[in-house]
């Protein structure tokens, strides 16, 4: 058999009559191999390069807020919103599979918000960020919280355009999901640890769950806070007017 | 999880070079996955396989090739390849390593046959 196209040429005697004016019935294929390197994720990046543009040129400080379900992701988004409304202003887009009950709570405050329901998608990707970008009122130099689909291993994958991803754990998770999701936290810029409130009835130990977290990413930020009680929320603050700082000096 | 969303963009991009070059069919397509790019081979290797069983890829072997990362002690400066985020300098059993490469995701060649 023939190595590049299979046919069966020179391994058997073929009798064939042709019929005049018949084209040639078998020419050998010619097989060549291009190179691409093309970047699997390019389309996404490359939209996600343009939404980080139109932020910037708009002086909108963008986070990516992702975690497990239930680590308190929206709960921390009412307070900040409700304690910071008259010093910054804020909008929302809310990414779950169904649902609007999150736009709904985060409507609630008062905030700009739009809801993103990804159906059977995991996470956010760029283009969904970028058709919600085209519906959100936002005001320039305000704050912009994406909160993306709870899930720790899909939304690390996909750029968005934010300035930061911010990872979320609750104390009543295992303090070693660091470890079991290290992609996740290797992309995080700052990691919230929330619920602080419940330590007293729990096991976590904070120290280990923080150690575990540095060896995957030595240069991870940490805040302990409680969206419910309130506590540490004020070292929040000050890391958002920080990077909002940065962002126009 | 987000394997088989990967696999239809490969297809999608692979089938788009194909029509480009004019190709009649793509034998094999050469895929990079870095071991820290999140994305599992095996499953990303069966995902191709079922969204690539139609049209011009049908019955194209798709290769994939893992590449690793390179770690880098920030205190000794050694440096060595590294398998996952939770590498520990090998000489001098620091943590405090600063990983460069290993998050490819791309498709390096296809072999097409006109």
């Amino acid at each position: 058999m023939c190595d590049s196209c299979n046919c069966d040429e020179g391994t058997v005697v073929t009798i064939t009559r042709l019929e005049p004016g018949q084209a040639p019935p078998h020419h050998h294929h010619q097989v060549r191999t291009i190179a691409l390197e093309t970047e699997v994720l390019a389309k996404n990046d490359e939209l996600a390069a343009r939404n980080r543009e139109y932020l910037r040129s708009r002086k909108i400080l963008a986070l990516n807020l992702v975690s497990s379900p239930g680590s308190g992701k929206t709960t921390i988004l009412e307070r900040t919103i409700r304690d910071l409304r008259h010093e910054l202003a804020m909008a929302v887009i809310e990414g779950d599979q169904q649902t609007r009950r999150d736009a709904e709570r985060i409507s609630a405050t008062g905030a700009e918000v739009v809801q993103v329901n990804t159906g059977a998608g995991c996470h956010l990707d760029s283009s969904m960020v970028a058709r919600a970008l085209v519906q959100l009122k936002m005001q320039d130099e305000s704050l912009l919280f994406i909160e993306n689909v709870g899930n720790l291993v899909c939304p690390a994958l996909f750029d968005l355009g934010e300035a930061a991803k911010v990872v979320i754990i609750s104390v009543t998770e295992g303090e070693d999901k660091p470890q079991k999701y290290p992609q996740m936290f290797r992309a995080a810029t700052l990691c919230l640890i929330n619920k602080t409130d419940l330590l007293p009835y729990l096991r976590f130990d904070v120290t280990a769950c923080r150690e575990m977290a540095v060896q995957v990413n030595p240069d991870l930020e940490f805040i302990e806070i409680s969206a419910v009680s309130g506590e540490g929320m004020g070292r929040w603050y000050d890391w958002l007017r920080q990077r909002r700082e940065g962002l126009h000096p | 999880m987000h394997e088989m969303s990967l696999a239809v963009s490969i297809i999608e991009q692979c089938s788009q070079a194909a029509e480009r070059e004019g190709a009649a069919r793509v034998l094999e397509a050469e895929i990079e996955v870095g071991c820290l790019a999140g994305v599992l081979a095996d499953s990303l290797r069966f995902c191709l396989e079922v969204a690539g069983a139609t049209g011009g890829l049908a019955g194209a072997v798709f290769r994939i090739a893992e590449v690793e990362a390179i770690g880098e002690c920030r205190l000794c400066a050694t440096s060595f390849p590294a398998a996952s985020f939770l590498a520990l300098c090998p000489s001098c059993g620091s943590e405090d390593v600063s990983l460069s490469g290993g998050r490819e995701l791309k498709i390096r060649s296809l072999t097409i046959e006109d």
